[in-house]
């Protein structure tokens, strides 16, 4: 459903992204592990389309999105949330999910009510609808990005490190938020620095270092490269062994 | 005593003309982030507009107004995505000069149209009638224009507050490129912002018409005025701004009653108070958020 052919970015001379190509295929779940600095959340807003890629297309659903911008690409449904929650503040947790689904989804009336409902109920925020956003907690805010990216109705979900900063027990709760929301067939790019999270959840694993990839496919067969070792930990093989 | 009431109340009704133009400019900034330069000029633009159409249909300008509003938001709609929006994307500084630019070419174009020679919007009688209370004589122009004003701010108000449109301007203000990522058109809801802007800027303009005589420069001091309204009151902040323009108004009113030279001096002095001891403003839109 989604694919990436030799994308590029650069800011000055700083190449961030670097002749990436990837593909993903209807309701699969991918996670993307790297350094800092290593180019995800790039990717991400690439593929979003907040920011233009120098080289390269993106091709979502069979159509060529490079060229469109932000809110066409959400209506199309790519979805996304972000590492630093970015609520809007003056509004309760059901108006900011209301946004999403009168314009993302495109829905009107009663049947946005609903849908920003339900969006919010998967998210497990029911019991806080006219909370105002000012007043929430990390895992609340985290779950709130959830419910507004899910509120857009999307095919396509790109998270950013959405566990980041959580507890663990805060974190398995979001696993089985995530686990119902691949069974509804939603695809999903997860960036996660906790990578025994990502590995429950995920259905192939990415990693990529210096804008490039490193390594693609089963989660644990991928973790135990060499290379991932090295790169991604920062460690010898030999020092790890 | 009686004076001093009077000053007080005269001041208010001054303060609702300078509430009501600086609302269309602390529009412009809260929601495109623009500072406009031009806004002054766009007062004026909107007083000769009216000029014409009186001129045309032989209306009074009280009633042109219903012509000169929808003319003025079409014109700021297309401002906006024609000139403003390209400018957007290279920060705060390109729409600053992209104003300027606008403020020279309208000087010109409206000296080379009407001549420099000073206009005024005619109502007639209605311009000096006055309601007489005992010793207190208020005219019924400026309560017509503080009412229009108050009308205008709670009409606005509620557009903010209770509609889907303001919704989106809210999320829009708060973080544009998360509300683009909701699939909203941020680039439509400035053209959409600055046709408000400029629907307020007709009101304001023409009511500034029948208030006092106008000419192709008489922008430069609105903006002032305008300016000094939004920044006493908080930059961005909707009702800021009526407190700012009325602390203006009863400033200026206050200076005129010490002296006639005092007037402008007393609220530049005011605003130059909070420039220095309270630069957020009345109402900072950092507040409202608390």
């Amino acid at each position: 459903m989604l694919k990436l052919e030799n994308i590029q970015k650069s800011y000055g001379s700083l190449k961030v992204i670097h002749n990436m190509s990837c593909e993903l295929s209807q309701g699969e779940m991918l996670g993307i592990i790297g350094p800092n600095g290593a180019g995800k959340t790039t990717l991400f807003s690439a593929i979003s389309g907040q920011i233009s890629v120098d080289g390269g297309k993106i091709f979502f659903l069979g159509e060529d999105v490079t060229g469109l911008p932000a809110f066409k690409r959400c209506m199309a449904g790519i979805g996304r949330s972000f590492q630093i929650p970015r609520p809007f503040h003056g509004m309760t947790i059901f108006e900011n999910a209301r946004v999403a689904a009168n314009f993302g989804a495109g829905l009107s009336g009663k049947t946005a009510d609903k849908f920003a409902i339900q969006a919010i109920e998967l998210s497990g925020l029911a019991d806080q609808l006219n909370t105002p956003c000012s007043s929430l907690s990390l895992l609340d805010r985290k779950r709130l990005e959830l419910a507004r990216a899910l509120a857009t109705d999307p095919k396509l979900l790109l998270l950013d490190e959405i566990a980041g900063g959580l507890v663990e027990s805060e974190i398995h709760d979001l696993i089985d938020i995530l686990k119902e929301i691949g069974r509804r067939g939603i695809s999903v790019i997860w960036i996660e620095h906790i990578v025994h999270a990502l590995t429950s959840c995920v259905d192939r694993l990415l990693v990529i270092n210096f804008g490039a990839k490193i390594a693609d496919g089963d989660p644990n067969t991928v973790m135990a490269l060499p290379e991932v070792h090295e790169i991604y930990m920062g460690l010898d093989v030999e020092d790890a062994s | 005593m009686i004076a001093w009431i009077d000053t007080l109340i005269q001041g208010v009704l001054l303060g609702g003309f300078f509430a009501l133009s600086g609302l269309g400019l602390s529009l412009s900034f809260g929601i495109m982030h623009i500072v406009n330069i031009a806004h002054g000029d766009f007062l004026v633009v909107a007083a000769y507009l009216c000029l014409v159409i009186c001129g045309l249909f032989g209306l009074n300008p009280l009633l042109a107004i219903i012509i000169v509003i929808p003319l003025m938001f079409l014109f700021g709609y297309a401002l906006q995505k024609t000139i403003l929006n390209k400018g957007v994307d290279g920060g705060e500084l390109s729409p600053l000069l992209i104003t300027f630019g606008l403020s020279i070419i309208l000087h010109n174009l409206l000296q080379e149209f009407f001549s420099a020679d000073a206009k005024s919007l005619d109502v007639g009688a209605f311009e000096v009638a006055s309601l007489n209370i005992g010793p207190l004589h208020i005219g019924w122009l400026p309560i017509t224009i503080l009412v229009t004003t108050l009308v205008v701010y709670y009409i606005l108000h509620q557009i903010m507050e209770s509609t889907k449109f303001g919704m989106i301007v809210r999320a829009t203000v708060d973080d544009p490129e998360i509300t683009s990522l909701m699939g909203v058109d941020t680039k439509k809801i400035n053209c959409l912002g600055m046709g408000l802007s400029m629907t307020i800027v007709g009101i304001a303009g023409t009511l500034f018409g029948i208030k006092s005589s106008f000419f192709p420069l008489a922008g430069g001091l609105q903006l002032l005025f305008a300016f000094e309204a939004v920044i006493i009151g908080g930059m961005g902040s909707i009702w800021g701004t009526l407190l700012g323009g009325m602390s203006l108004g009863i400033a200026q009113t206050i200076g005129y009653r010490i002296g006639s030279g005092w007037g402008e001096f007393a609220g530049h002095l005011v605003f130059f108070l909070f420039l220095l001891l309270k630069p957020s403003g009345l109402l900072s839109k950092e507040t409202q958020h608390a």
